[in-house]
């Protein structure tokens, strides 16, 4: 029985690989460009600041191993936990802020009888403003004192002026609603995309089964849109955690540190410091963060796919 | 209002003709309304900002409305910065992106969500990392870059559009989305691979292929750190160009007002003469059964 | 079977990450080895070099002006041919380019920057061409002193100045801070400035100062202050270690100033975001009354619409312990990616066209030409160069008599800035000065915006945090 398997096997083994070679090539060659590239442009790159950050550097040029210790005075910073916390704090708003808006706004959208063109393009409009011109239009809204339009706007309603961006509770709210402003298009046409895609079928026989609205919505919406809500929740996590652009220009950071994120700690490091080694390092931390967020990702994402 | 057409949705015709159905429907029209104020405000303001006088400008306290307007601040504004060339850049740039992205990432997307061969999980796992990560490979890539002789041309900026892990995932998830029975009973009509993937999948890929390009052309649009890298004056993008007006002399707060409307005005009407297509593409497909 | 067949897959899955990491580590070892800079000789067998800062489309009158300047160098000089780059220096960008090889090979930069550059080897070594073309002999050595580590010199300072107190004339007026015959009345104290700051506002409603708050620019502002008020910010113990030490009574004071400015006199601008742009924006736009900066300010009449006589620059203020003004200025330096015969070509179209030790004909006409088109451009020019770049007197004389015939503003608006001798000039702190502007960023900031902020707790944190953050990470 024993030797009848191996026997078996041995003589099965080229044509068992003739076999994979067939029925894989198809999947590889299609694959293989994109491996090129990503190896190329992302992954060789990737593998290379990691390894670097192990090393002092003079200027980008490794000059000696160092261990751990650019972790190790990242990490020890005194600002690195207020900083963390910040970075955290920019999510968790964004996650109240900027994520069930465009959701529900794509549900109401869908429904809509007229206007349903208006809507999409008003919406969609900031999305396409250039991130930098996004950030200098919003600082003149957000102006202190008189010159700001929202403070205009505050004294034409005779409810006096605010303090924006120089309160340093408000200031990173207020950077996620204009991020969230920002972001509001793009994830608004993937939801339209796949609101699109819903079976009909299923709610009228939801309808016939007595199914009200909020049932429709939680057992056949919510199912349905699932996998693209997830995806655009992870997006929206990793992209905020390194926000980097908008603090730097609205408020560098300010007032005292309250807007600072692990992104602009980095690029102080890298760019105003010239300590790349530093950067590198607080690069991996990052990194290691958004992983134990990628394993809740792919718990959930093996959940919903079977 | 014609409530008795609307055949789907959450809510259709026969919802409708209860009250609280109508009320909750003009309400959410309510909610939208708002919402899209909010969205186009600013960029109202923009308009206002970019015709308002320079002593208005700077009035203390400035006016909200312009008391006169000033139409040569436009054309002034355009003058010195003589945009023409960096639209013509960036359509270069957008054209050649959107290309490499629709392409690599949507045969990657297929090939992982419909071919998977041996390998698949793994690239799959490396593909969510590389989402995780920014910032720690700018230097180096910008290396590998100028050892390809990449300073100065689009072509890298067009690759890297080619490899972005999100919307291989975009794109795979919408493959897993389509009905195996489509492409089983072509296998069975006796197709060939090849023939379902240009005759079945392309077609019904539309809706996706339209959001990666939204995607695409509006991240390209603002994409500003790696063409100011990699490109010399004469190529760099509008985006490019806000970023060096920001920080020029010579330029006044009010023309730079203009010169964010220039940046703002081409896509939106890209977008407003499109998004019926877009729009209707997406809905024309067979998705729905 | 399904064991093995288990097996065989997950052996292969295994062998791809093997062959995919091979892969990657290979091509990491590999490449990178890619030529750097610009080739020494072009098609034509001519010597080239790239210089940064060349005016772009949207300046094509001064365009126009430097290509007439490049054709004729390249006329006088034929075996040298100038690529032009419009690059200017920009710390966001700079360390990219550097490390990719495609600094220009020219590039200006300010003298804030000149530590990070040298000791990440950004710039060439061109102690050589400095002794060779007279620069090391000529130059003010306090300002060589900048450039210079090791013993070897890194850059070329080229214009250099010592910061004062900018007055808008106007608002000055409106709010009577005039004396009896007619000239402008200013403040010689810090204490005196909060006072007409006051004055100014309660007169005309404007603040009467503008202080920079961010993007480092707040610490290098308050530097002027703090020197004042006695703070030394830091010291080199005798093992070398740097020490931070302004956790003293001064800084606190110093601290204290800026809060009551905000708080107990109220003459700042509302806005707390202030960076360069921004604050010769609020100054230039008659939004505030003064601000600390040096001459001459072209851009404030260019780009702000501000008329050019209204603008009056008197010496810095006096603190309590002393009257110190904050040197800075710009430097130009060369490619570390520049060949011997590149650097003498720079070298050579720096001497033609910016600064050399000897005034030439030909120099004489540079200079006019530049001065006329800054004054064409609705621009600056002041009967003297800001500070003293060369130790010849003769020379010095020389440039003040070029400027004097064009100087396009008021002699008197200048004189006290100039002549003052109780203003102590100060460079930069030794080391990690861009460090300390960040943290005092975050000092300036907390103050102008928390009322209820802790100052003891707030310097010694600050004082801490650069000792723990920065000095301690020095080797």
């Amino acid at each position: 029985m024993k030797n009848n398997t191996k026997k078996q096997f041995s003589g099965a083994f080229p044509s068992v690989f003739k076999k994979t070679l067939k029925r894989n090539m198809p999947g590889w060659t299609l694959l293989l460009p994109s491996i090129v590239l990503f190896i190329v442009i992302v992954w060789r790159p990737i593998i290379v600041g990691v390894l670097y950050s192990f090393f002092k550097l003079n200027g980008f040029h490794p000059v000696g191993f160092v261990g751990f210790d650019n972790f190790i005075k990242v990490i020890t910073d005194s600002n690195f936990i207020k900083t963390l916390f910040n970075t955290f704090k920019y999510v968790i708003w964004s996650l109240i802020i900027g994520f069930p808006l465009p959701l529900l706004t794509a549900v109401m959208l869908n429904e809509m009888l007229a206007g349903k063109q208006y809507f999409k393009i008003s919406t969609y409009l900031p999305g396409i403003i250039p991130g930098i011109a996004v950030c200098l239009i919003w600082k003149t809204l957000y102006g202190e004192g008189d010159g700001g339009l929202l403070n205009m706007l505050l004294a034409k309603l005779n409810m006096g002026s605010a303090t924006w961006l120089a309160d340093g509770n408000k200031v990173i709210p207020l950077i996620v609603v204009m991020m969230s402003w920002q972001g509001f298009g793009g994830t608004l046409i993937m939801y339209l995309a796949s609101l699109q895609g819903i079976n009909q079928e299923l709610y009228e026989a939801a309808r016939i089964d007595g199914a009200g609205f909020f049932k429709r919505f939680t057992h056949i919406l919510l199912p349905h849109m699932s996998g693209i809500i997830l995806l655009v929740l992870v997006r929206q996590i990793i992209s905020v955690f390194q926000v980097t652009e908008q603090p730097l220009i609205m408020t560098d950071g300010g007032p005292n540190g309250a807007s600072l994120t692990l992104g602009l700690t980095n690029w102080r490091y890298a760019f105003k410091f010239g300590q790349y080694e530093k950067s590198l390092a607080l690069g991996v931390v990052a990194f290691l963060i958004l992983i134990g967020l990628s394993i809740i990702y792919h718990i959930l994402d093996k959940k919903i796919n079977d | 209002m014609k409530f008795n057409e609307k055949t789907d949705g959450l809510i259709n015709f026969s919802d409708l003709k209860k009250t609280r159905f109508k009320l909750l429907y003009w309400t959410m029209f309510a909610i939208l309304i708002f919402i899209s104020l909010i969205c186009i405000i600013p960029i109202l303001w923009v308009v206002i900002s970019a015709i308002k006088p320079m002593d208005e400008m700077y009035r203390v306290p400035p006016t909200i409305i312009p008391e006169s307007l000033d139409f040569n601040v436009l054309k002034n504004a355009w003058q010195k910065v003589q945009f023409g060339k960096y639209f013509l850049n960036s359509f270069i740039l957008i054209a050649g992106a959107w290309v490499c992205d629709v392409f690599f990432n949507g045969i990657c997307g297929y090939a992982l969500s419909r071919l998977k061969p041996k390998g698949t999980n793994l690239i799959m796992t490396l593909l969510f990392w590389t989402m995780l990560i920014s910032g720690i490979s700018m230097v180096p890539l910008y290396e590998t870059f100028v050892t390809l002789g990449g300073v100065g041309h689009f072509w890298p900026l067009w690759l890297q559009a080619g490899c972005n892990a999100f919307n291989v995932m975009l794109f795979r998830n919408f493959f897993n989305s389509i009905p195996m029975a489509y492409i089983e009973a072509a296998r069975i009509d006796g197709l060939s691979e090849i023939k379902i993937f240009f005759k079945i999948i392309v077609p019904l890929s539309i809706p996706v292929i339209m959001v990666v390009t939204i995607f695409s052309v509006s991240h390209q649009w603002s994409n500003f750190m790696w063409p100011y890298l990699l490109l010399g004056e004469d190529k760099i993008p509008v985006a490019v160009k806000l970023f060096m007006i920001d920080s020029s002399e010579n330029i006044m707060d009010n023309e730079k007002m203009a010169i964010m409307l220039f940046s703002i005005l081409p896509p939106a009407i890209m977008y407003c003469f499109f998004s019926k297509r877009i729009m209707g593409g997406v809905s024309m497909t067979g998705i729905k059964g | 079977m399904k064991e093995e067949e288990f097996k065989m897959k997950r052996n292969k899955v295994n062998g791809m990450a093997l062959t995919l990491a091979v892969v990657c580590m290979l091509s990491v070892l590999s490449g990178c080895g890619g030529k750097r800079g610009l080739p020494e000789k072009n098609a034509d067998g001519k010597i080239q070099f790239s210089v940064g800062g060349w005016p772009d489309d949207t300046n094509k009158e001064n365009q126009d002006f430097k290509n007439k300047r490049k054709a004729e160098f390249e006329k006088g000089s034929s075996e040298y041919s100038i690529v032009t780059d419009s690059y200017i220096y920009d710390t966001k960008t700079f360390t990219m380019k550097a490390n990719g090889g495609t600094l220009p090979t020219v590039y200006d930069t300010w003298f804030t920057e000149i530590d990070k550059i040298i000791d990440a080897g950004y710039a060439a070594d061109i102690t050589e061409y400095m002794d060779k073309y007279g620069f090391s002999e000529g130059m003010n050595p306090e300002l060589l002193e900048l450039v210079t580590k090791d013993g070897k010199i890194y850059g070329i300072p080229w214009v250099a100045y010592k910061m004062g107190l900018y007055i808008n004339k106007s608002i000055f007026r409106k709010a009577g801070l005039v004396n009896e015959d007619g000239s402008i009345k200013y403040p010689t104290t810090y204490d005196e400035l909060a006072e007409f700051a006051v004055t100014v506002k309660e007169k005309t409603g404007i603040p009467g100062l503008v202080l920079a708050t961010a993007n480092n620019n707040g610490g290098w502002n308050f530097m002027n202050i703090a020197w004042s008020y006695g703070v030394n910010f830091m010291e080199q113990d005798s093992g070398g270690k740097w020490k931070a030490t302004f956790d003293s009574q001064e800084m606190r004071d110093a601290v204290k100033y800026v809060y009551d400015l905000k708080w107990k006199y109220n003459v700042l601008p509302d806005n707390t975001v202030i960076d360069l742009t921004e604050l010769k924006k609020t100054f230039g736009t008659s939004q505030a009354a003064m601000f600390i900066a040096n001459p001459p300010r072209s851009e404030l009449c260019t780009k702000f619409g501000m008329n050019k006589d209204d603008m009056m620059l008197v010496p810095i203020p006096a603190g309590p312990k002393g009257r110190y003004a904050q040197m800075g200025g710009n430097v130009r330096m060369i490619s570390p990616d520049a060949t011997p015969a590149q650097i003498d070509g720079a070298f050579k179209w720096t001497m033609y066209d910016l600064i050399s030790k000897d005034l030439t004909e030909e120099q004489i006409k540079n200079k006019e030409d530049t001065y006329a088109r800054t004054i064409a451009d609705g621009g600056i020019v002041l009967n003297r160069l800001a500070f003293d770049l060369w130790t010849d007197p003769q020379r010095m004389a020389q440039e003040t008599e070029i400027s004097s015939k064009y100087a396009n503003v008021d002699p008197k608006d200048y004189d006290d800035y100039f002549n003052n001798d109780s203003v102590t000039i100060r460079p930069e702190e030794p080391v990690c000065s861009q460090e300390l502007y960040t943290v005092l960023d975050g000092v300036i900031q907390e103050v102008l915006t928390n009322k209820n902020v802790d100052i003891d707790k707030l310097v010694t944190t600050a004082n801490n945090d650069f000792q723990a953050n920065h000095l301690d990470n020095l080797e």
